[in-house]
């Protein structure tokens, strides 16, 4: 790796200036248009692009600018025209957020904090508002692990900062909704057949009809294929382990789908798959061996209810059954070759149900009660001997209840509360204040507080390997976080709209694992704290002729608590810039982005440099009626860049791949 | 660190008090132009009014001189989402918002009870625009018959709007506005939708080919 490391973070810097600068100048010039600034004066073309609301924030829908947080929302449109390939990609160009990749798991990085070796226990994730995160690791993984391909997504709310006042645990960072397609957004039969680098295919059919205004249907299978590149790694650099080249990077999922709507009930069925061989020999397995191996298999059944008995008090249900199987295969050499495996089985039901009332003259009322059934927690670690086979079963539930309340024609407040009881370690309960001020359809600004917890899984609880590298801790407490935060949103001409976001946290009790002197096992303890400080600038824009953008940057400083040290795995500044640019007016799109990502530490104490990775997709729409055509170049100037690594892996940091290209069709009729 | 946060708090406090519009040069917006999202009903709203400005009528039907009417059918639910627009001149009209409440659909049997059945069908056929409410679902058939004939733009909000002859629905349940269009109807009743409108709609039941259209 080799970049001009010092100069790279003033660039971003100068760049994200200079874009703020021409935002200001674009704003100045169009004032003089003197166009009406509302709906009614907006292009029809624009118009029919208009995004109706935020869900996640309070789990009803309101604007925006309404919602008690800073909220980004991206969708299907730009997910095809900027070529993304997971729900990974789509959070990585979000302002606050970075992905990092080990080469078998998408994690995400928000508001500089990610633990090395965690799997995204710390931001929720729902699909259709109902969660996602499993109930041995609390995790979901992004990459192409995620339960529903990325072709069926109509959009993705990212909602920042604590939502346990809703939500109860894992909504400690940020909420991310995914909003999934249905016979509404997708009608007939669309077939689409995709190529890409490392011998990849991709492909999809997918069927939706309306029978009639109350009942529709939609089908979807996936089946996905790679290879992937051949890779070389230095820390394998000896004639006794091929000279570090290894080419079991190969990765495949199919994905079964189903969304129907039957009167008030709808009805979701998502079953992905997959299927990763591990490249990077963690936990000092065997290097090159193509059975070292992860199997995720995640299914989830279910039914939500809407009713509204009056146009002010309606009635929410939700119920969902959630199988997770994980299997890993690890291949270790101890005088000869064995494999190791490890699995974890995961099943549960979750229910809800939720009212929303407006009983007194500017009050909006939310209240409900949440329940999570755990039917299967188990753990199992064996080869030729078991050396784990925990069987867990547990039930955790809370109950919420929040206002928002406009207390003057321009001052909303909103205040919530919820209150989890865990079997495991009691009760918690979290608040949510936000006062809300907008000064005029034009400008918003956000006071926001709020307390979140994350509840430890039964991976931190009962793991062991038989006492080999890891013992259980048995009694551990939930993490908590504060975090205050002002938010400006200001829309600054027709075109354009800015936010500003200034925000302040302080984790306690952040589970880490600690190694034990007594027996020198490692061993989950609440031990860390955090605390950040951090900025973000963000523009959106969208003109008439269909270019529309966005441009942000982030600077933070996440700190360990005890010592004052900048986390590991914490880059300081991110830079986003997304634009696309219609090259042909309503068929030809230029999809570019540019993301910057400022150096972060590793667990050896280095660095792994700053990069700048630019990506390139141009969409060909309606070829002839119905066809498209998309052309994608990944890493377009074949940067080398790479993620701080965890402890499992000799790797310090694990490099990413160079540029890579994908051409898609899709044809629907 | 606590007060380094209440510094960049203050900060902001003041960067909006100071009124970020004056300092950045800009017209007073009083919109939601720049949003990406809007509420369903502020959407469709400024759909109806666009749909009047992308909508040819025939001669006699703008005969009346004054105004170019949107008509409201069902229950009412804009608030004052209109205001913008009411008595705004479009086509060098008057436009005018009518609320016309929930379907009528029993008068007395006696001759003023006639009379005033006439005169509610008249002022629903004096609409240029109609729009009807997914709570009139149950009276498609006696709203759209009673306009039949009079060049009148119906827009409707449930899926099925164009099988009882609807010429416009919004589709519901979508994260976007998605919407169809019956241009065999509308060409029955004399009316001619622009080319930018149809452009948009997701499917355009015709009788001629629709993308012949397109290229206009």
């Amino acid at each position: 790796m080799h970049t001009k490391k010092s100069s790279a973070g003033k660039i971003a810097i100068f760049i994200v200036a200079i874009l703020l600068a021409l935002g200001t100048l674009c704003f100045a010039e169009q004032s003089e248009a003197n166009a009406p600034q509302d709906l009614f004066a907006m292009p029809i073309e624009d118009l029919a692009e208009q995004s109706y609301t935020v869900y996640g924030a309070s789990k009803y829908e309101q604007k925006t600018s309404e919602a008690p947080a800073f909220v980004t929302i991206i969708t299907a449109d730009e997910i095809r025209k900027y070529g993304y390939k997971t729900l990974a990609d789509v959070i990585e160009s979000v302002p606050e957020f970075f992905i990092t990749y080990d080469r078998n798991y998408h994690y995400i990085g928000v508001r500089g904090f990610r633990r090395p070796g965690d799997y995204d226990t710390r931001i929720l994730i729902l699909l259709n508002g109902h969660r996602l995160n499993d109930n041995v690791y609390d995790s979901v993984s992004t990459g192409t692990t995620f339960p529903v391909d990325i072709d069926l997504i109509e959009k993705v709310e990212v909602i920042r900062g604590p939502g346990s006042s809703l939500y109860g645990s894992n909504a400690f960072l940020a909420v991310v909704n995914v909003i999934t397609k249905n016979a509404k957004t997708l009608e007939g039969v669309e077939v689409s057949g995709e190529v890409a680098s490392f011998d990849t295919m991709k492909e999809r059919v997918s069927y939706g009809k309306n029978f009639d205004e109350s009942h529709n249907l939609l089908v979807s299978a996936t089946s996905y294929k790679s290879s992937g590149p051949t890779l070389h790694f230095k820390e394998f650099d000896t004639p006794a382990t091929h000279n570090g080249n290894v080419s079991n990077d190969d990765d495949q999922f199919y994905n079964l789908f189903l969304n129907a709507t039957v009167g008030e009930f709808t009805f979701l069925a998502t079953y992905l798959p997959r299927e990763k061989g591990i490249p990077t020999a963690p936990y000092d397995t065997y290097f090159g061996d193509s059975r070292t191996k992860t199997n995720d298999d995640m299914a989830i059944m279910g039914l939500e209810y809407k009713h509204d008995f009056t146009d002010d008090f309606a009635v929410r249900g939700r119920v969902s059954y959630h199988h997770y199987d994980y299997d890993g295969a690890f291949v270790y050499d101890d005088s000869g070759l064995y494999v190791n495996k490890d699995n974890a089985r995961g099943r549960w039901w979750e229910s809800e149900l939720q009212f929303i009332a407006k009983p007194i003259e500017n009050h909006k009322l939310t209240w409900g009660i949440e329940d999570q059934y755990n039917t299967t927690q188990d753990q199992k670690n064996w080869d030729s001997a078991v050396y784990l086979d925990d069987k867990r079963h547990s039930n955790n539930w809370g109950v919420y209840i929040q206002d928002e309340w406009k207390i003057f024609d321009k001052w909303t407040f909103v205040g919530g509360v919820r209150h989890d009881e865990y079997g495991t370690f009691g009760g918690t309960t979290n608040p949510r204040l936000a006062l809300i001020y907008q000064h005029s359809d034009a400008t918003t600004v956000k006071l926001l507080y709020g307390q979140a917890f994350r509840a430890p899984n039964v991976y931190e609880l009962y793991y062991n390997d038989g006492d080999y590298t890891m013992k259980a801790a048995d009694s551990l407490n939930p993490e908590t976080i504060q975090t205050y935060e002002a938010v400006l949103e200001q829309k600054l001409n027709k075109n354009l709209g800015a936010t500003v976001s200034a925000f302040h946290y302080e984790m306690k009790d952040v589970l880490d694992q600690y190694l034990d002197p007594a027996d020198n096992l490692l061993v989950f303890r609440n031990l860390k704290e955090v605390k950040a400080n951090g900025i973000t600038g963000a523009l959106t824009g969208r003109w008439e002729n269909g270019l529309k953008g966005r441009a942000s940057y982030t600077f933070v400083e996440a700190r360990d608590g005890q010592t004052d040290a900048i986390l590991v795995s914490s880059p300081k500044q991110l830079a986003k810039f997304n634009v696309i640019y219609p090259v042909i007016q309503n068929n030809l799109f230029a999809g570019l982005e540019v993301l910057y990502t400022s150096k972060a530490k590793t667990l050896t104490n280095n660095y792994a440099d700053d990069f700048w990775i630019t990506n390139l997709t141009l969409t060909y729409e309606n070829i002839v009626k119905g066809l498209e055509l998309s052309a994608s170049v990944y890493n377009l100037f074949d940067v080398h860049y790479g993620y701080p690594s965890g402890a499992e892996h000799r790797q310090d940091i694990i490099e990413q791949d160079g540029t890579s290209f994908r051409i898609k069709l899709t044809y629907r009729f | 660190m606590k007060t380094y946060i209440i510094k960049i708090l203050a900060a902001v406090i003041m960067f909006a008090t100071v009124d970020f519009r004056n300092i950045c040069l800009a017209e007073p917006t009083n919109g939601k132009s720049a949003a990406v999202q809007a509420h369903k009903e502020d959407v469709k709203a400024a759909f109806l009014y666009n749909f009047v400005q992308f909508t040819d009528w025939p001669a006699d039907k703008l005969s009346e001189p004054n105004t170019i009417t949107i008509g409201l059918l069902g229950e009412y639910r804009f608030g004052n989402t209109f205001d913008p627009v009411q008595n705004k001149t479009v086509k060098d009209k008057r436009l005018n918002i009518k609320n016309l409440g929930t379907f009528r659909k029993s008068f007395p049997q006696d001759d003023a009870g006639k009379l005033e059945l006439a005169n509610y069908i008249e002022q629903l056929r004096k609409c240029h625009v109609l729009f009807i409410c997914d709570s009139e679902r149950e009276n498609y058939n006696e709203i759209l018959n009673a306009v039949k004939g009079y060049g009148v733009l119906t827009v409707g909000e449930t899926a099925d709007f164009l099988d009882f002859n609807g010429i416009i629905t919004f589709i519901p349940g979508t994260e976007k506005p998605v919407f169809e269009i019956n241009q065999k109807v509308c060409e029955q009743e004399g009316m001619k939708i622009s080319s930018k409108v149809l452009r948009l709609a997701r499917k355009v039941i015709a009788d001629k080919d629709p993308d012949a259209d397109k290229n206009k």
